[in-house]
């Protein structure tokens, strides 16, 4: 992983249609077994260098690499982040480019293992590796992806409460909509910033 | 957050369905069955073995003493062969429910400690725990007889067996005895009467008239014996 990006050379958009990209999409679907352990971010952040090296680190110390390979779900940090001299006054213009990050949103996945796995073995050392990164994570599997929609939809059907954020956003009742914000819309009270509320239905 | 969206997120929270029966009313989930491990099965034979090998156990209170306190009493019971100890509660009362001690069953609620030992030595046991200044003397069974702790005490007051024996022999014989001597007073008696009348014989032949001798000592004799 690049602490900065390479803007020497080709762009990945052009390499996009390239044959490149056709044989991995290829590799992924003759693997043995498609790579259903993921991290998934449960909140919003950026990831730096020394996340990914850490993340890099972690894992290969961990995982079997006879039997497991494991894939980056995230681009190389790109964005740009500036700072200022220490002790520098107001003004004068925008700071200097001091290290690069990689946004990351809610629900993104960050790294996939795969291979001739279980869930169990591998939930161990990616739960590690997510409690360091900067927002909240969580090792998933498939299966767990499909319980946690699962037990999001029966609690939004088996919920008591007759008023429910998004009923009284969409109606605009009692003028909310002045202290609500157009993308509270569609995510209807279960974000807030860069944070996820899980517990929200 | 505006004190308005915060109002908002409060009043959509989410609200769990209640079940028409509340958990609290229904019987709790049967817990599976625990295996016996080896431990338990080990402390049940160590119960039926004290049972079976000690004659006399007593059962004590077991009072939060100091460690070394405690460790000083068990060293004197030791030096009499009382050996001390704990088992729990949880396999001692089934145990005796099965066995023929199940009126034992009320003594075995909260800590305590078993004394056992083969000969009944209560007289040592008892003044070892009177050292302590509390006695928590519960009662026990001595020979597959319950004793409580007044049981105990007056079992110690007892003296040893030969003495006892003796005793039963002496009251036994105290019938035939007394017969034996009523026969023979009689004759005895008789014998006495006569001595003493030989002897007065003797006495006038060598010394003239003496006055009258004094009666003979044993005068009282016609007097009923006396029935202890």
């Amino acid at each position: 992983m690049r602490m900065f990006p390479f803007l020497k050379g080709p762009s990945l958009n052009l390499l996009k249609g390239c044959h490149l990209c056709q044989k991995f999409e290829e590799n992924l679907k003759t693997c043995v077994t498609y790579e259903d352990l993921q991290l998934k971010a449960l909140g919003g952040g950026y990831l730096h260098w020394g996340h990914f090296e850490m993340m890099r680190l972690t894992i290969n110390r961990s995982m079997d690499a006879k039997n497991m390979f494991a894939l980056w779900r995230v681009p190389a940090p790109f964005k740009p982040v500036t700072r200022k001299g220490m002790g520098q006054r107001m003004g004068g213009g925008k700071g200097a480019i001091d290290h690069y990050v990689t946004p990351v949103k809610t629900g993104r996945l960050i790294v996939e293992v795969g291979g001739r796995c279980e869930f169990k073995e591998v939930e161990g050392f990616l739960s590690q590796v997510a409690h360091k990164l900067p927002f909240p994570a969580k090792a998933v599997s498939r299966e767990t992806l499909e319980k946690m929609r699962k037990d999001q939809e029966e609690r939004e059907r088996n919920n008591q409460n007759p008023w429910s954020f998004e009923r009284i956003a969409t109606a605009n009742m009692l003028g909310i909509r002045k202290y609500l914000s157009p993308y509270d819309l569609t995510q209807k009270g279960r974000y807030w910033g860069k944070f996820y509320l899980p517990e929200r239905v | 957050m505006h004190f308005e969206r915060q109002k908002l997120m409060a009043v959509t929270e989410y609200i769990p369905p209640k079940p028409a029966i509340s958990p609290q009313c229904l019987a709790p989930p049967s817990k599976p069955v625990q295996e016996e491990t080896g431990l338990i099965r080990l402390i049940r034979r160590e119960i039926a073995a004290v049972f079976q090998n000690n004659r006399m156990i007593a059962i004590c209170q077991n009072i939060p003493m100091s460690s070394e306190d405690k460790l000083l009493m068990r060293h004197r019971l030791r030096k009499h062969n009382i050996l001390v100890k704990a088992f729990p509660n949880q396999f001692l009362k089934p145990f005796l429910e099965g066995s023929k001690y199940r009126n034992l069953l009320p003594l075995f609620v909260g800590h305590n400690l078993l004394l056992v030992s083969g000969e009944p030595k209560v007289r040592e046991m008892v003044r070892v725990l009177k050292s302590v200044p509390l006695l928590p003397l519960l009662g026990g069974c001595i020979d597959d007889t319950i004793l409580s702790r007044q049981g105990f005490i007056n079992y110690s007051k007892l003296p040893s067996l030969d003495l006892v024996q003796g005793e039963l022999v002496g009251g036994l014989t105290l019938l035939t005895a007394q017969t034996h001597a009523l026969l023979q007073r009689q004759p005895l008696h008789l014998t006495a009467l006569l001595d003493q009348y030989v002897r007065q014989q003797r006495q006038g032949h060598s010394a003239e008239p003496a006055p009258g001798q004094p009666d003979p000592p044993d005068s009282a004799p016609d007097s009923q014996p006396a029935c202890p």
